[in-house]
């Protein structure tokens, strides 16, 4: 777990300032450390424009860290402003609908609101963020939220949204009904946000609300009752506090709070617990159903009072839009469009930033083979840990695109409608809509797709879904694949001027991903993760146009943790693999070719053309020498039997084992097993003559086409990412299944690549 | 714990088996209805009254299927199957 602080954005905090204010700059951090700071905590639906609100308040200057024990994010910032605004710590707690919760994730809300967070402690006030446009179920989690018994400003956003359907709330009255300030703003236009500060300000050491949900009698008694002996034995709670924790776990059978409460308190709970409940059913009322239903009821009498419908609803532009994109056909088509487009898009807008990146990585080696002597540290350096960060940032702006993509797409709110379109075909697989952006993530690269598992609750279709999630083909794989069919398949037209045979292997090296990973899921969920898939439940929020600001700093998060996950794992594992195949360097092939330069010299003599030409030769075919010497060398020549039935020899086997903690590398090995030299990319042509020359000992050629697609399709399916498995290991809090994950596409690869050959061979001759 | 895997709660109070009780999947395009019983697990029962998916609720169907999109307390929300078939309506109602 790490923490990252992130100076993003204006650094002008005296934008806000007070005109008298005397403190700014750096004697802030001063006074920040000797006050204890404010907490004021910000919940609230999701879709309700709540992370919107908590930048304009911080300014983007923000915190990121993780809770212990749960992959949700921890979002902390100061106001933004001058003393003593600036000493007022928000924390962003995570969308909910309810403070109820079924998974250590879920919980997180109602523990930072009771105080359990021991970074955090008690929050002095919470703001309320509701969408105007919905009141109704917004003021569900704000009827609990007023019950903790702490300060509340309600933030009444999106009222923009709500004036253009027709909806008009009157903020006096919803702050009469509720008991506490309610400020109407607009955080995307940053309106009404100095309202909502000096509201914050006056009320932190107001009086919290008294108003209370009335529940029946029998219900009241328990809770009553239940709150005693929670209080009793967890001293130092405030009444409210031990009441909302106390209601949410009667009401939840079998919910997280109550697996918590009785793993601290005992089984002595568990039995009061059962016999309450059993009173309460025994009178007639329905657990899970009695909270909703009283909350609701009074929330609707509140709406009728306090929002007026000026003009009858129209279908929005939201729901126009909607009879389109949410239809079966024309939906569906729209969204293999889009789909299409995003491809094209990363393919031919990354070339050209990847070339750049390329071509500055390849000077810098340049330069640091001019300046460092030859040796070790040269090759260290240059082979090792160069070649481990060009792999991962030239990959960058693809990933980045990518992310792009997503973060407006779903910042707009299309997402939840494509969820929705593919929720039919994943549930015939087992999974649900939710794991379709994951899915889509890992055509860029497993690590972020892996991480955006996060948003499926249940636990074993989100097990399902990263399995499944290395299966698509990453980035990475592409430089072989480019490689490989730019080497072997012939161009010869499949569709007249539009499509060539090179492209349709291209795109059938991406479908054999997705192909394999069907049956998976299939055999995942009917075996080891077997279990019902969780019915599709989402809200497909009102469209909006995307908020550059926030999609900027989305893809920009994701663009840093890609680079410290993936790069630090796979510039070590570079590291390991570069020592791998550079020690033992025998001496003796070191003093053999110095006789062949030695005796070049005279051969030569007249010709310094030549004679260069004759020297790099040397160079190169001592490289390649002290590579078959390496341990990387010996490991491929002793599995050249196993990979022998797939058509490869040992220098093919020896790229691949090296290509194991990290695709990437596979390219630059081949390109020293072929004595050329390390800087060999999928384009170079001396790289595809070599390969095509290459021959086995008995004179027949190593390379044909069956050979060229077992390897395809060996990298299609096989996991050769260090940075996967580290990622699935940290969200799965578990070895077993990198481990499995490892272990099940591995032997797939092998078995498929060895179908390829053997079928491919029968069909060439 | 107390096992109680199914949550079956009526508007009336009682808890008999109506005849022919009508589901959401029953609702075409445009139609309104009001729950009147969600029968299904507990977990899933909360999350959808959470939703607001509550007896007494008054819902629209926008787009029937698997999933369809309702209208419920101003919000569109998609809903698969398996909870269609949980959400009974009020036969009367239409």
């Amino acid at each position: 777990m790490w923490s990252v602080t992130l100076r993003l954005g204006r650094l002008s905090k005296q934008r806000r300032s007070d005109p008298g204010a005397a403190m700014s700059g750096p004697q802030t951090t001063f006074q920040r450390a000797a006050v204890r700071h404010r907490v004021v905590a910000i919940v609230g639906n999701p879709n309700t424009g709540k992370s919107t609100l908590f930048n304009a308040l911080t300014g983007y200057h923000q915190r990121v860290g993780n809770y212990p024990g749960v992959t949700v994010e921890r979002r902390t910032g100061f106001l933004s402003g001058a003393a003593p605004l600036s000493t007022i710590k928000l924390i962003d707690l995570p969308g909910t609908y309810s403070l109820s919760a079924r998974a250590a994730d879920e919980a997180v809300v109602l523990d930072v609101l009771l105080g359990h967070d021991g970074e955090t402690g008690e929050p002095d006030l919470i703001v309320v963020v509701i969408d105007a446009a919905n009141l109704g179920r917004n003021l569900f989690l704000a009827t609990q939220v007023l019950e903790i018994g702490r300060p509340v400003v309600v933030a009444l956003n999106m009222i923009d949204v709500a004036e253009v359907d027709g909806l008009r709330v009157d903020d006096d009255a919803l702050s009469r009904e509720l008991g506490v300030p309610v400020v109407p703003v607009i955080a995307t236009k940053q309106s009404g946000i100095e309202s909502l500060i000096r509201s914050i300000e006056d009320s932190l050491d107001a009086q919290p609300s008294s108003r209370c949900a009335s529940f029946p009698q029998c219900v009241c008694a328990e809770l009553d009752g239940l709150t005693t002996s929670l209080s009793a034995q967890r001293n130092g709670c405030n009444a409210s506090a031990a009441r909302i924790e106390a209601l949410q776990t009667l009401l939840d059978p079998g919910g997280y709070h109550e697996e918590r409460l009785i793993a601290r308190c005992g089984r002595g709970l568990a039995d009061e617990l059962a016999q309450r409940r059993t009173r309460i059913h025994d009178a007639g009322e329905s657990l899970v159903e009695v909270e909703a239903r009283v909350r609701y009821a009074w929330i609707d009498r509140v709406v009728e009072r306090v929002a007026t419908r000026v003009r009858p609803p129209r279908p929005s532009r939201s729901q126009r839009a909607d009879r389109v994109l949410t239809h079966r056909a024309l939906g569906l088509a729209v969204l293999l469009i889009l789909m299409g487009g995003c491809f094209q898009a990363i393919y031919s807008w990354a070339a050209p930033l990847m070339d750049l990146i390329d071509g500055g990585f390849n000077a810098l080696g340049n330069l640091l083979t001019i300046v460092l002597p030859a040796g070790p540290l040269q090759s260290l350096l240059v082979n090792g840990a160069l070649a481990g960060v060009g792999a991962v940032l030239t990959f960058l702006p693809q990933i980045l695109i990518l992310f792009l993509f997503i973060a407006v797409l779903e910042d707009c709110g299309y997402m939840a409608r494509a969820a929705f379109l593919l929720d039919r075909w994943m549930s015939l697989l087992g999974l649900n809509g939710k794991s379709f952006i994951p899915l889509l993530s890992s055509f860029a690269c497993a690590v972020p797709g892996i991480l955006a598992t996060r948003t499926i609750e249940d636990r074993r279709d989100r097990l399902v879904t990263i399995l499944i999630a290395p299966l698509m083909s990453c980035s990475a794989r592409l430089p072989v694949y480019i490689l490989m069919i730019g080497a072997f398949i012939p161009a010869t037209p499949v569709l007249g001027r539009f499509l060539n045979l090179q492209a349709t292997t291209l795109l059938a090296l991406y479908f054999v991903g997705i192909a394999v990973a069907i049956p998976i899921a299939l055999l995942l969920k009917r075996t080891v993760l077997k279990g019902e898939t969780q019915s599709f439940l989402m809200e497909l929020p009102t469209y909006k146009w995307p908020s550059a600001k926030t999609v900027f700093y989305r893809v920009f998060e994701q663009g840093k943790e890609f680079c410290t996950t993936a790069g630090t794992i796979i510039f070590a594992v570079t590291i390991v693999v570069w020592a791998l195949g550079y020690y033992p360097r025998p001496a003796s092939i070191a003093a053999t070719h110095e006789a062949r330069r030695v005796a070049a010299l005279p051969a030569h003599a007249d010709q310094p053309a030549a004679f260069e030409a004759e020297l790099s030769e040397i160079d190169r075919s001592e490289a390649g020498a002290y590579l078959r010497q390496s341990v990387l060398g010996r490991m491929g020549r002793w599995i050249e039997p196993a990979v022998k039935p797939i058509g490869w020899d040992w220098r093919i086997g020896t790229a691949v084992i090296a290509a194991f903690p990290a695709r990437e590398v596979m390219i630059a090995t081949m390109g020293t097993i072929y004595n050329l030299g390390s800087n060999q990319d999928e384009t170079s042509t001396g790289l595809r003559d070599k390969l095509r020359e290459a021959s086995w000992p008995d004179g027949r050629k190593v390379f044909s086409i069956p050979v060229a697609l077992s390897i395809m399709v060996f990298f299609a399916l096989c996991c050769q990412c260090g940075g996967t498995l580290a990622v699935i290991r940290r969200e799965t809090r578990s070895w077993r299944w990198p481990v499995a994950t490892f272990t099940y596409m591995t032997g797939l690869a092998y078995l498929a690549a060895l179908a390829t050959y053997q079928i491919a061979g029968r069909l060439v001759s | 714990m107390l096992a109680m895997p199914h949550s079956v709660t009526n508007r009336a109070g009682g808890d008999f088996a109506e005849p022919a009780a009508q589901t959401l999947r029953s609702l075409g395009a445009g139609d309104a209805g009001v729950i009147d019983r969600i029968n299904t697990l507990q977990r899933a029962a909360k999350r959808l009254a959470d939703m607001g998916f509550v007896c007494g609720a008054r819902l629209e169907m926008i787009r029937p299927g698997k999933p369809c999109i309702v209208r419920i307390g101003g919000v569109c929300v998609g809903l698969g199957a398996g909870h269609q078939a949980a959400i009974q309506l009020a036969p009367t109602e239409r």
